[in-house]
């Protein structure tokens, strides 16, 4: 009966029998991407500590919940903080799987070699957008680049400097860069050249490198791969993965019991808002009347990006209404697009005394959102304003926000934090129960 | 004698009959009872008889005459006894018998006192009488006779008479406790050499409680074994410890035994008739338990279920009880207008206290939504509610919904049982057909069972028998997830509002009332109240039915090789079969969402359980002078499968059809899981004169679930024992009447990992490309192949003292476990990608002492006494973990902490020492971040000036220090009266509810009373310890705080009279007009009182996650009060 003893799963596969064709590859990619979707990612988490402790978005119910978009908003986030927690563990879930895949790739035959290289670029590009993420939420935190075979080893790894894991994350772009396809019509909902492009171009300025910066902005811009089009058209569920959305992660409703849909609508809008017999929004995530004022009647993307409710309360409307449960809305996340790519370019040509080019660059996305040139003083700071005004008015609630005033060094005197501590957040206080060698972040 | 009886004459007529129906006959139309030994008659003779009005002699002669059997008759007792070799004269002697000497006498108990009914009877004939009502006797017997009086629950005594004429007996009472047998794995004992811990419960001790399932049954009633009725939902199994907690992650349930067949882990014992139940057996040390290895760990209980007997008369026996079950809990919200006080409060100072010197209380909502902070529109919690105004102003008359009303309800509970037993010399059986029936306190809820029992066992010859035990069960349990904030009953009712009305004016359920208006605007705001749906409908319109269909049993073989040398060859086998049906229509609101909904929620999920066991045993059993051997030695194989699917369906146009069917798209998940156990035992017991006694057991244990490398593991145990009592030494008139010393020491193992738990597993995570499923797997436990048993060592030092011949049991014992290897699923750091990973590491110590005594037989006058007491200690100690860690910290707030040289799970929390009043106060006060006035203020333990993580303080262990039972029982005639108490000293809870919903201040739930009195307000309640009621701007030093200040260092402890019963036996002159053999009525009560300070629904409330025990959420379901009136009667 000895051989009685040697059970098998029948309805789970093993490791040990995995990863063993181009087939399996896929699967384990795919399950790459899926990291993307989860609550930690850019489900709900992500956006919300891009967006709310920023000066235009606000949570309107900010004790409910256990209070965990309230503190980002009010700058009193605790290290108990459920939603810090899923940032943490959703996000390095991500990285160690694209490590996986990308330890296990190599030996793999695949029918074309491309698709090999492309898929290694994804996970390469992946892990990079995770560890950008956690560098800019938590600062230093522990780099893990191998597939881990015992967790236990890892106890005792403490956090690496935020310079080395730039390092890490610029040399898996550049690599990203070389093995990524040029976007087609085929390959649109994957990771695509320019999608590494603008993502180590936004690395660079955010390193203030702007010359790096710019170079890998203006490839974005020469690969004609993207273009701005109608603003009622850019967050359109009939128009998903457009000409100039760079890199979605995709999410769809009515699937897998209603399973893979994004929770982005019933989190950040108004708690009165009804649509139909669409309720049950929680309004974590609302707009200032002050913020929606800025505006003007002509902005085509007012009501368009924007809306308010009969009581005058502002909201984001680019996360399309669920059509039958609230937590399940189809719309995309739109993690990198042109407008943005155009914008940045705008300040990384200001910052480099180019400011006739950064209007070029400021009109583009003027002019698609009917406001003409820009006729305002030429002079940096003004241009900054400018730019910095489109910035919140185009990308409002895209998760970019607190990052960029980040970047810049504005956020104290924007958001007139006093405590230098704000600019991080807490390490999860689970992580640091569960390893000591994990040091929390000063004021916590 | 005086052959009264043999004068009547009576009249019968059969045409070639057997003499079995014969003698039926004779008993359906007479007095007369046929008393003989079945080899003796030969019951299938053929005969033919016809009398009228014959004397019983006159045709017993015709009868018996031709055959081997001769008669003798006694009062109304016909004694059929072999005829003696001798060749009979064809008129064999009637009457007189023969008589040679007549004795009377007397038959007094230890008291002198007389003794009625007891047996007096001439040894090696059937010749004897009872006792009269004076314990008087007068008896006929031959020469050279020798009487053997006898008596149930008394040592038996022969007398020779010679030439007395009279006699006195006194008899002594029988030390039923220490010559009665007990069951150990894979065979039996008599207690006295029982050498390791084992303690046993029989039915008539269970019965007190009137429940379900055993485990109800046993809480309270054994040493060293504690019952954490953790959920009180009619059907949910009991969370058993025996002798602590011995590990971390691994699965905790004891191994349960049903007639010698191990029932796979976590079995509900909700499959098990309590009424077929005869003993149970708790194996408490490794000594004992080694013998079943690998699955031991955390205990063993053995239960023997009722079974026939040989040359038993056949018994009918029907017990039916009735009675009605309500809620006992310590919960106690405040009413509508208290309520309406609180929430003004929370509304105002939330509104106030985000910015004090712009606002004020008086401002009116019109002004109140001008009040802009950074341009940030108020949230609607700051609104003052303008309907409560009249409930402020106590305006009588008003709706004031008192919800616990609305959720519990007196609710019935029913039993029938009856069972068929009964045996000839070959066959013996008994059978029963049950069906329990018990609607749950909380509405919604209920639970039906019915069962049956067949067992079965048969002689083939002198040398082998076969048996069969099969039980099978079909439940239905009805009851919705009672924590759930959508749809359970006990979770909505802190959030349901006093201020809504359950029913309609027209009786119907109140739907979404609350819903929409607790959403509804003020000044263009949502006022964010609490927007759940009525529990009522909740709870009488979503469907969770759960149905399961259970057969388990066994079939054996025995066949007595050589004299001593048994072997026995039995095949199991369990079949599971759970079909759970979930349904939440359209029509009913969840939280947030009125109805009617957009769709309805429903799956369907379906698991199949099959599991044999074969084993194969040896066993030699042989007595040498004073040497006693027994030798086992066994082979046994285990395997088990389980499928499940589940399907969710969505979709649903309405609810017509409310179930999976209903919808119109459909995922499901398939799963299936095999483990295997292959086993090898085998033990050696060897006694010198009942008195050195010596055992060794070693099980080998291979099993599936474990990594290559540790597939095997080998259990040994060993201990001896030594009754000094019977010593020669021992004075054997003392005070003392048994005593012995035992100690053991034994390895179990614990193997309850899951099925799978040594492999990397692969398992779906999906996304989608361009609106399409695509399916993505990868890697999402981390491989383990040194994964191996979890190994606990267990020490026993016992003492069993009997006391006054016995009546009077005392035992002691030591215990202390060391558990090695833990199967821990250790928390690691998540830049590893995962959360956890299984692995054997660090150790862990339980150890304690056990006391119980018991006390039987004790008679004042008629009055019969005896009672019984239980107290049991408990330490635990984590003496290491995962390499390079040395605390868990987990749970709500990191608050449970495992750390080493402490208890499992202590619960960590600030010392609150009430309320910060004014500015002042925290300005010159450590204080957490963001304290505002009407906060708590937390005490700085460490004098560091700071409060951080470092001022928490270890507010104990759900895991008690010890555990009590005791009660008594008097009868006096018929009558029979029992109670017992039982209580747990030393628990700490943490309650999810208490802490973020009644008892925060906050304002979304129903705060309790406790709460609401103590509450601090500057001007309503200016001496209140507790935070300031605040809704809106719940600061963070709040959310830290509000868990610790409801944990309190033994907050759980309670004392609980668990059962109360009268029952009266009727007397036999009565049961012989009835014609019934037993007659019984009883009343009892259960949980009739319990005296604790736990606020919340159920002190023994807990979660299932050790490192987290002591964690009780909303749902946990309250122990009802049951009063209950029964019957029992036997034919």
């Amino acid at each position: 009966c000895e051989k009685e003893l040697i059970q098998n799963p029948n309805t789970s596969k093993v490791a040990d029998n995995f990863y063993t064709n181009e087939t399996e590859l896929e699967e384990a990619v795919n399950a790459v991407f899926a990291t993307l979707q989860l609550t930690g990612v850019y489900n709900t988490a992500m956006p919300a500590v891009g967006e709310l402790p920023g000066e235009d978005a606000y949570d309107e119910t900010p004790a409910n919940d256990g209070g965990v978009y309230g503190m980002l908003d009010d700058f009193n986030v605790i290290p108990q903080s459920e939603l810090i927690a899923d940032v943490w563990e959703d996000s390095y879930q991500g990285i160690q799987r694209a490590n996986i895949v990308i330890n296990r790739i190599q030996d793999i035959e695949f029918a074309e070699e491309a698709t090999k290289d492309a898929r290694k670029g994804e996970m390469l590009f992946i892990r990079a957008m995770l560890y950008f993420n956690l560098v800019r939420t938590f600062g230093d935190v522990p780099l893990v680049i191998d597939e881990v075979a015992n967790p236990q080893d890892y106890f005792g790894q403490t956090r690496t400097p935020v310079s080395e894991v730039y390092l890490q994350i610029i040399s898996d772009l550049d690599e990203a860069v070389g093995l990524l396809p040029v976007r087609n019509d085929d390959n649109k909902g994957r990771v695509v050249k320019t999608a590494a492009q603008t993502l180590l171009g936004k690395v660079y300025l955010t390193l203030k490198d702007y010359a790096k910066a710019k170079s890998y902005l203006d490839a974005v811009v020469e690969s004609k791969s993207h273009k701005l089009i109608a603003a009622d058209q850019v967050f359109s569920l009939e128009n998903e993965l457009n000409d100039e959305l760079i890199f979605v992660v995709q999410y769809a409703s009515g699937l897998s019991s209603n399973t893979e849909g994004s929770d982005a609508y019933r989190m950040f809008n108004p708690t009165g808002r009804v649509e139909e017999n669409m309720t049950g929004t929680k309004g974590h995530g609302v707009l200032k009347p002050d913020f929606y004022a800025l505006y003007t009647e002509a902005d085509a993307r007012k009501d368009v990006y924007v809306k308010t409710l009969e009581s005058g309360l502002a909201f984001n409307n680019k996360i399309a209404v669920p059509t039958t449960v609230v937590a399940d809305s189809d719309s995309d996340w739109v993690v990198l697009r042109y407008a943005d790519v155009l914008l940045m370019l705008a300040e990384i040509e200001n910052e480099l005394g180019n400011g006739a080019e950064a209007i070029d660059y400021l009109d583009e996305v003027r002019n698609r959102a009917n406001l003409g040139d820009y006729t305002g003083a030429t002079d940096k700071e003004s241009v900054f304003g400018e730019i910095d005004l489109q910035r919140r008015l185009e990308l409002v609630w895209e998760g970019h926000r607190w990052f960029d005033l980040l970047r810049q060094g504005r956020a104290k005197s924007v958001l007139g934090i006093t405590d230098d501590s704000k600019l991080l957040l807490p390490l999860p206080a689970s992580q640091i129960a569960a390893d000591p060698a994990l040091i929390q972040n000063p004021g916590y | 004698a005086n052959s009264t009886y043999s004068q009547n004459k009576i009249s019968v007529k059969l045409e070639n009959t057997t003499i079995a129906h014969f003698i039926d006959e004779i008993e359906n139309s007479t007095d007369f009872r046929f008393v003989y030994r079945v080899k003796d008659v030969d019951l299938k003779r053929k005969i033919s008889i016809s009398a009228n009005d014959e004397l019983i002699e006159k045709i017993l002669r015709q009868v018996f005459n031709a055959g081997k059997t001769e008669f003798t008759i006694l009062e109304n007792q016909i004694y059929l006894t072999q005829a003696k070799n001798t060749p009979k004269a064809v008129n064999i002697p009637i009457t007189p018998l023969i008589i040679q000497q007549s004795i009377s006498g007397m038959i007094t108990d230890e008291n002198g006192d007389p003794l009625p009914g007891a047996s007096v009877v001439e040894k090696g004939t059937t010749n004897g009488t009872a006792t009269d009502f004076d314990g008087n006797f007068v008896l006929e017997i031959g020469p050279d006779a020798v009487l053997e009086v006898s008596y149930i629950g008394y040592k038996s005594q022969e007398i020779i008479v010679g030439s007395q004429t009279t006699i006195s007996a006194q008899l002594e009472p029988a030390s039923a406790a220490l010559e009665e047998v007990v069951l150990i794995g894979y065979g039996q004992q008599s207690r006295s050499k029982v050498i390791g811990s084992v303690s046993e419960i029989k039915s008539e001790d269970l019965q007190n409680v009137t429940a379900a399932t055993i485990d109800q049954q046993l809480a309270g009633k054994l040493s060293g074994v504690v019952i954490n009725q953790s959920n009180g939902q009619p059907g949910q199994d009991s969370q058993i410890v025996i002798r602590g907690t011995g590990t971390l992650t691994a699965g905790s349930n004891p191994l349960i035994v049903v007639d010698g067949f191990p029932l796979s882990e976590g079995s509900s014992l909700g499959s098990i008739n309590p009424n077929d139940i005869k003993t149970i057996n708790i194996l408490k040390d490794a000594a004992s338990a080694a013998i079943y290895g690998s699955r031991a760990a955390n205990g063993v209980i053995l239960i023997t279920t009722k079974a026939g007997g040989l040359n038993k008369k056949t018994t009918v026996t029907l017990d039916i009880y009735g009675g009605v079950q309500q809620q006992s809990s310590g919960m106690d919200l405040v009413d509508a207008y208290q309520f309406a006080q609180f929430l003004t409060e929370a509304r105002n100072w939330g509104y106030v206290s985000k910015d004090p010197t712009n606002r004020s209380e008086s401002d009116p909502n019109s002004v109140r939504v001008t009040k802009l902070i950074d341009g940030k529109q108020i949230d609607g919690r700051e609104l003052f509610l303008t309907d409560l105004q009249p409930y402020l102003d106590g305006q009588s008359g008003l709706v004031n919904t008192d919800w616990m009303d609305q959720a519990f309800r007196t609710a019935p509970i029913s039993n029938y049982a009856l069972s068929i037993s009964g045996g000839n010399d070959k066959t013996q059986y008994y059978t029963s057909l049950g069906y329990f029936d018990q609607e749950g306190v909380v509405i919604g809820t209920d639970y039906k069972r019915y069962s049956a029992s067949i067992n079965l066992e048969s002689k083939v010859s002198e040398k082998v028998k076969f048996g069969v035990n099969i039980k099978p069960s079909y439940s239905i349990e009805n009851s919705v997830d009672q924590g759930s904030r959508s749809n359970g009953a006990l979770g909505l009712i802190p959030l349901n509002s006093p201020f809504y009305r359950a029913y309609n004016a027209d009786g119907s359920v109140n739907i979404s009332e609350q819903l929409v208006n607790e959403q509804h605007e003020i000044e263009g705001v949502r006022i964010n109240g609490t927007p759940v749906e009525n529990l009522v409908a909740t709870s009488n319109e979503v469907g969770d039915s759960k149905q399961r269909f259970r057969v388990f049993g066994n079939t054996y073989l025995d066949a007595e090789i050589i004299d001593g040398l048994t072997y026995r060859l039995s095949l199991g086998g369990d079949y599971d079969s759970y079909i759970r049906n979930y349904y939440y229509p359209i029509s009913v609101g969840s939280y947030r969402t009125p109805a009617p909904r957009s769709d309805a929620e429903a799956d369907q999920y379906k698991q199949s359980k099959v599991n044999y066991l074969i084993e194969n045993t040896l066993t030699y059993d042989k007595t040498y002078g004073d040497h006693h051997l027994n030798v086992l030695a066994g082979y046994t194989f285990q395997k088990e499968r389980i499928d499940l699917t589940q399907v969710t369906g969505t979709g649903f146009a309405d609810d017509n059809v409310r179930n999976i069917a209903g919808a119109s798209t459909f995922t499901a998940i398939s799963d299936m899981g095999i483990w295997t156990l292959e086993s090898y035992l085998a033990r050696l017991q060897y006694d010198f004169g009942a008195r050195y006694l010596l055992s060794a057991a070693i099980r080998r244990d291979g099993s599936s679930r474990f990594g290559v490398n540790n597939r095997w593991g080998n259990f040994p145990s060993v201990s001896a024992g030594w009754v000094f009592s019977r010593e020669e030494f021992f004075p054997s008139d003392g005070l003392v009447s048994f005593g012995k010393f035992s100690a053991s020491w034994g390895q179990t193992g614990n193997n309850q990992i899951g099925t799978y738990g040594s492999k990397a597993l692969v398992t779906g995570s999906n996304y989608v490309f361009n609106g399409a499923i695509s399916p993505g797997f990868i890697t999402t436990s981390a491989p383990n192949p040194d994964l191996g048993w979890e190994i606990a060592s267990s020490m026993n030092i016992g003492l069993d003292l009997g006391l006054f011949n016995n009546k009077l049991n005392f035992t002691m014992a030591y215990y202390k476990t060391n558990t090695k290897d833990l199967l821990l699923d250790v928390p690691v750091p998540q830049q590893t990608g995962y959360d956890n990973v299984l692995a054997n590491i660090g150790e862990m110590e339980n150890k304690g002492w056990e006391f119980q005594l018991a006390g039987n037989n004790f008679m004042v006058g008629n009055l019969g006494i005896g009672f019984n007491a239980n107290l049991t200690s408990y330490q635990n100690k984590v003496l290491a973990l995962g390499p390079g860690q040395d605390r868990i910290a987990t749970g709500r707030d990191q608050l449970f902490v495992t750390q080493i040289g402490h208890p499992i799970a202590e619960i960590y929390g600030y010392k609150v020492d009430g309320v910060f009043k004014t500015q002042d106060e925290i300005d010159n006060y450590p204080h957490l971040d963001g304290t505002i006035t009407g906060d708590l203020r937390a005490v700085d333990v460490n004098n560091d000036g700071v409060i951080d993580s470092n001022d928490k303080v270890s507010k104990g262990t759900y895991a008690p220090d010890f555990t009590y039972g005791f009660g008594a029982n008097v009868s006096y005639k018929g009558f029979n009266l029992s109670f017992n108490f039982t209580g747990v000293e030393g628990r700490t809870l943490l309650d999810d509810d208490l802490s973020s919903l009644t008892e925060s201040g906050e304002g979304f739930g129903v705060p309790t009373t406790y709460y609401f009195e103590n509450r601090y307000h500057p001007v309503n309640n200016p001496d209140g310890f507790l935070g300031q009621p605040n809704f809106g701007n719940f600061s963070n030093s709040r959310k830290i705080l509000r868990s610790s200040v409801t944990v309190e260092e033994g907050n759980g402890d309670y004392f609980r009279f668990r059962d109360l019963r009268l029952g009266y036996d009727f007397q036999q002159d009565l049961l012989d007009k009835l014609k019934v053999s037993a007659l019984q009525v009883y009343v009892s009560g259960n949980n009739l009182f319990t005296s604790t300070k736990w606020r919340g629904w159920n002190p023994d409330g807990t979660s299932s996650n050790i490192l987290e025990s002591g964690y009780t959420t909303g749902g946990n379901y309250p122990i009802s009060s049951t009063y209950t009136v029964g019957l029992k009667i036997s034919y």
